[in-house]
């Protein structure tokens, strides 16, 4: 079988992607001078930290200015900052893939840590739980409805679902967040405004899970609706086409019971192309995460963009578009794995 | 001679919906088959040949309008039958079909030897194992080298994929065939060897063919009698040698003459005009518009019935009674 | 395939979503095209993101058709404008010019808040005196106030300019002479006695009602009129507009932001920026992206191997994430944003056409225009690009959205253009000032409802266009 070699193929494709990015990356920042401050922001740290080692040892203030001024110049030295910025794009790429990307200036975990690793690190599985869900769950709506469908073609509901899927393509997600706050906290008070957890959140581990629920019901229903419409119709155009085919009407003539008809013949054919689609939507599922946490206070990899650039904090949003894009290949990747054991036609 | 008849079918009728209009695909057509006998449906493409096929193969599109008739094979009026029974019994067991464009025909994601081995499975209740195994032989009978029954369709020649469709139709032992144009996509060597393996295959178990197609000379290399199809209707039917011989229905002569020939100085010639819109058919006799022969007041009028000419052979034209040559 | 244009015309006009569609766009562009006519360009710049433009217009207010549904009638922000005066010559040459402003009352509340501005005073001899009087509908007069406009400076040669840069404000609410005035109409017409400083609490309360006992609980409905006169002694004197506003708390028809923004006018605005980012960037990418494909597709090659991998990794890139981060970089205009949206944009459509033109390059006709010794050039022009061009259309039409979406998003996220007014800036604005947590629902709803209908619009076009592109799905 092809199958190891296909999925070689596509992995290295995807690790391209991302090198890709981080080069383009590296070199925008390089150019606009922003390495030059994420480094100097680096140093300055240090150059603190050892001021504040030192000064116990050297009491002279004229010793200790000479002394931290020695080691300011050591570090530019080390970091590169002497050179032109070209010069660095090496040392630059190893630290954004370590997300060595020294401190936020205005954030911190949960904690106390200020490194930018930490605080994305922190907030990751947030958004991994949030956007895995909703992608699930949209993919099974999708599904099950779009084959609903494909055998009403034309029909009343048919055309519901041509008017919901135009609708839910046009709805902004973060605005639909907003609108469900609106109604749903503001006058029915019956979902939070938002954020992970009560505050305090549940000493309980079971209230603690509910709380959790009743938090990110909101947020999940809000990506799912950005979504689901485009699925169902896909499915449900997939569905059509494949019905159509004369493969399914061989497996009719076959005597083949209307059930394995729908599953083996129709269904089991329509899943790759039906996986392409959510494989096309990812990247807007991780868009789609960015608005929806910044709306609703879901502490995740998005709500810590929006942060970051309110306050201008390059060195952090350097990392996240770095992990946004790892995460995004990974994904991918896994998606892809699944595609390639669902259609032998694209086994090399 | 002497074979029982395996197959009757007495005004089949199949109308499709098509936007406010009824689509007249099989309408109202009767013919027999006998056993190890092979018969040639022929006619141009949209004539009803195989809408005849999902006719009697019962595989209705949800915009069916009618569907009704007698088809009685070995004697038992299968019309009558229900839907579940029908699947079960019928399809496959009894009756199974090759399809047009095996292209298509196949499952793209499925391994070709569990796509044979499917009816086996799901409608004799053999286990899979024994069914892939029976597959496999099945898939070798017919010329496929061994292993083939491993691959994805995808992995196979056009050529191939035909054999793997031939395998599939044989392989629960069925009495009749329907042959929907089994070799049009293929080359010409690739479609020599298939009716040779479709010849012998007859042969050897027995088999009856209804072998759809709209080749006529192909359809005198493999079946023993002919229908004419034109519009929807029969319009000639009768012993192959007969009707190629001494065609009686002005359109069937048209259609005999518009075949190039090798070694003959006849240029092939043309039917005027074009096939009629079903869903809308002529007044009178439906190839009255083109044809030559047309007797006015009559053709364009009323409807001609089935004349017996003899020897088995049936025409449906006024030429041939009512007063007429 | 469809052979015709006129046939493609009818099948995309046989399903009502097109109609629905095309009626929506045409509703769209014709507010885009009041709103270019109606508001200078730099209106964003010099009236909308200025705060002090709106000083005299009430902040939060919902918009006044509210009062449709509340019980007790709430007034609606009123700002009267000057009319053409009365003029009064005394021989003495003496000139009273008298602005009578009418106000017609029947609201359920009193005026939140009540002041006169004047702008532009000239005079060349004396400072004009410049009185405010209240005629109310129970037929009492109130001089609210009366002043001289400031003298000339030293070394100040005539004429005397005053109020030009800044308008002269007067303040009910925080000038003691009128709460003098009206303790003393109070004193004069009740026979009751309230201190300046107790009406100083809420002047508006007093001047616009009338005492049941000493109460002054509703206001008094009926017809005001308010007379302002100028007395000057020049006949060159001159004295620009006068406003009177009367601080309400509805406005207009889609009420006011945390600024006192006219959210009608916001809303308006967005129509032409929103259409020209989502169709200037659709139109570009769909350019790019077809010739791309065609050249790719029917050349092959390098070419096509190269356009090929590009389009590949740049269709394959996380666009939100790198679009905010290169933003962030480049800075918020509506250009860069446009750029990146193109940047990012193209090789969907590389992708499409170059799979169809792939397919046609196959076609017998084309082989034959080949073998007749045809161009390249004149091949794609006269018998690929016919072909490909419902494609192209439906696939660029489906991009409009896409895009303005994307823009809204940027916006929202406190990266759009800030001197041209967008829905999601406004969306942005109304989401960090708590807008949905003070359930300021008119700030949040309607530019939300124009960006979900102007994409919707599109979708719908795009969805009557699939039956043209794809014959499987015509019905009838």
């Amino acid at each position: 079988m092809g199958l190891a070699r296909t999925l070689a193929i596509r992995a290295v494709n995807l690790l391209l992607v991302l090198l890709l990015v981080l080069l383009l990356v590296v070199v925008i920042i390089g150019a606009t001078g922003t390495s030059d401050r994420i480094l100097m922001s680096i140093v300055r740290q240090e150059v603190s930290t050892y001021r504040q080692a030192i000064s116990r040892t050297i009491t002279n203030p004229e010793a200790l200015e000479k002394a931290v001024e020695t080691y300011r110049q050591e570090l530019i030295k080390a970091y590169g900052l002497d050179k032109p910025w070209y010069t660095r794009i090496g040392d630059m790429l190893k630290r954004i893939i370590l997300l060595d990307l020294g401190v936020s200036k205005s954030l911190q975990t949960f904690s106390g840590s200020n490194k930018v690793v930490d605080l994305i690190m922190e907030r990751l599985p947030n958004t991994i739980l949030l956007v895995t869900t909703a992608t699930v769950l949209s993919f099974i709506i999708g599904l099950l409805v779009g084959v609903k469908l494909a055998t009403a073609i034309g029909s009343k509901l048919d055309r519901a679902l041509t008017y919901f899927s135009a609708i839910s393509y046009a709805l902004p997600t973060w605005w639909t967040g907003i609108i469900f706050i609106l109604v749903f906290y503001f006058y029915l008070r019956i979902f939070p405004p938002g954020g992970m957890y009560s505050i305090p959140p549940p000493e309980d581990t079971l209230a603690r899970l509910l709380d959790l629920f009743w938090h990110a019901t909101l947020p999940i229903i809000v990506l799912v609706l950005a979504t689901v419409g485009s699925n169902i119709y896909v499915t449900r155009t997939v569905v059509m086409n494949i019905a159509q085919e004369d493969f399914v009407l061989a497996a009719k003539a076959k005597g083949l019971p209307e059930r394995i008809v729908r599953w083996r013949y129709i269904a089991r054919v329509a899943a790759p192309p039906i996986l392409t689609q959510l494989i096309l939507g990812l990247a807007g599922s991780i868009g789609g995460a960015i608005l929806t946490e910044t709306v609703f206070g879901w502490p995740g990899m998005g709500l810590l963009f929006y942060q970051a650039i309110v306050s201008s904090d390059e060195a952090l949003i350097l990392g996240l578009v770095y992990v946004f894009t790892l995460v995004y290949v990974i994904a991918r990747f896994v998606l892809e794995i699944f595609y390639v054991m669902l259609d032998p036609r694209v086994r090399i | 001679m002497g074979e029982p008849q395996v197959l009757t079918v007495r005004k089949l009728f199949l109308h499709y919906r098509s936007g406010g209009s009824i689509v007249r695909a099989v309408d109202g057509i009767s013919f027999e088959l006998r056993g190890k006998h092979a018969i040639a449906l022929v006619g141009e493409s949209g004539c009803g040949k195989s809408s005849t096929a999902i006719a009697l193969m019962r595989l209705l599109p949800p915009n069916t309008a009618r569907y009704e008739g007698e088809v009685y094979i070995n004697g038992m009026d299968v019309m009558k039958l229900p839907e579940e029974e029908f699947r079960r019994r019928i399809r496959w067991r009894t009756i199974s079909i090759v399809f047009q464009g095996a292209m298509n025909a196949l499952n793209p994601v499925l391994k070709v030897g569990f796509q044979v081995a499917e009816p086996l499975i799901h409608n004799l209740g053999l286990k899979k194992k024994d069914a892939l195994a029976i597959a496999e032989e099945a898939l070798e009978e017919v010329g496929l080298p061994k292993g083939v029954s491993e691959r994805y369709p995808h992995e196979l020649s056009g050529g191939m994929k035909q054999r793997v469709c031939i395998a599939m139709a044989l392989v629960t032992k069925p009495k009749i065939v329907i042959l929907d144009e089994p070799t049009s996509a293929l080359d010409i060597i690739t479609q020599a060897n298939i009716i040779n393996l479709l010849k012998q295959l007859k042969q050897e178990r027995g088999l009856s063919y209804i072998f759809i197609t709209h080749d006529l000379a192909l359809s005198s290399e493999l079946a023993d009698s002919v229908a004419v199809m034109y519009a929807g209707k029969i319009v000639e039917r009768g012993p192959a040698d007969d009707v190629y011989l001494s065609p009686a229905h002005p359109y069937m002569r048209l259609l005999l003459n518009s075949i190039p020939r090798l070694r003959q100085d006849i240029p092939p010639s043309f039917i005027p005009g074009a096939p009629p819109d079903l869903r809308d058919p002529p007044s009178g006799c439906r190839f009255h518009p083109r044809c030559p022969y047309i007797i006015r007041g009559k053709c364009d009028v009323e409807e001609p019935p089935e004349f017996d000419i003899g020897g088995g052979h049936y025409v449906t034209c006024w030429l041939h009674g009512g007063g007429g040559a | 395939m469809i052979s015709s244009k006129r046939e493609m015309l009818r099948i995309f006009f046989s399903s009502s979503v097109s109609k629905l569609g095309v009626a929506l766009l045409i509703i769209l562009l014709a507010f885009s095209i009041y709103a270019l006519v109606a508001f200078p360009p730099d209106y964003g710049k010099l009236v909308w993101n200025n705060p002090k433009a709106w000083e005299n217009y009430p902040k939060s207010a919902p918009p006044s058709w509210v009062n449709f549904f509340t019980q007790s009638k709430l007034f609606e922000h009123k700002i009267l404008e000057t009319h053409e005066p009365v003029v009064f010559k005394a021989p003495d040459g003496t000139i009273k010019k008298l602005y009578y402003f009418d106000l017609d009352y029947d609201a359920g509340e009193f005026p939140k808040f009540f002041s006169m501005l004047m702008k532009d005073v000239r005079y060349w001899k004396s400072p004009p005196i410049i009185t405010l009087k209240l005629m109310r509908p129970d037929g009492k007069t109130v001089e609210l106030t009366s002043f001289i406009v400031s003298s000339p400076r030293e070394g100040e040669k005539p004429p005397y300019s005053r109020y030009e840069k800044e308008p002269f404000i007067l303040k009910i609410d925080s000038d003691v002479n009128v709460w003098r005035s009206v303790s003393s109409f109070l004193k004069e017409s009740y026979g009751l006695s309230f201190s300046p400083s107790e009406i100083g609490k809420d002047p508006e309360r007093f001047i616009f009602g009338s005492p049941i006992g000493s109460n002054f609980s509703s206001p008094l409905k009926g017809k005001y009129r308010f007379e302002v006169s100028v007395t000057t002694y020049d006949e060159r004197d001159s004295v620009g507009d006068i406003l009177l506003i009367l601080g309400g708390s509805v406005y207009g028809l889609l009420g006011t932001d945390v600024i006192g923004r006219d959210i009608a006018i916001g809303v308006l605005l967005g129509f032409p920026t929103s259409l020209f980012i989502g169709i200037i960037t659709s139109v570009i990418v769909t350019l790019i992206g077809c010739l791309l494909g065609i050249i790719g597709g029917y050349f092959g090659g390098k070419i096509d191997e190269v356009t090929q991998r590009v389009s590949d990794i740049v269709y394959n890139l996380p666009l939100l994430p790198l679009t905010i981060f290169l933003i962030f970089l480049m800075g918020s205009s509506i250009w860069n944003i446009v750029l990146l949206l193109i940047v990012f944009g193209w090789p969907g459509l590389t992708i499409v056409t170059r799979s169809i033109v792939l397919q046609l390059r196959e076609a017998q006709y084309i082989e034959a225009a080949k073998s007749f010794g045809s161009s390249p050039w004149r091949i794609i022009f006269r018998h690929m690009l016919p072909q490909v061009m419902p494609f192209i259309v439906a696939q660029m039409i489906f991009y409009v959205p896409t895009f303005i979406l994307l823009e809204a998003a940027l916006s929202f996220l406190g990266l759009g253009d800030p001197s041209l007014p967008t829905w999601g800036q406004m969306l942005e604005l109304g989401f960090r000032n708590g807008a949905i947590y003070l359930g300021l629902w008119w700030w949040i709803i309607p530019p939300g409802v124009m960006i979900v209908l102007t994409a919707f619009t599109f979708v719908l076009i795009a969805l009557g266009m699939e039956p043209v592109v794809n014959p499987r799905l015509r019905t009838g």
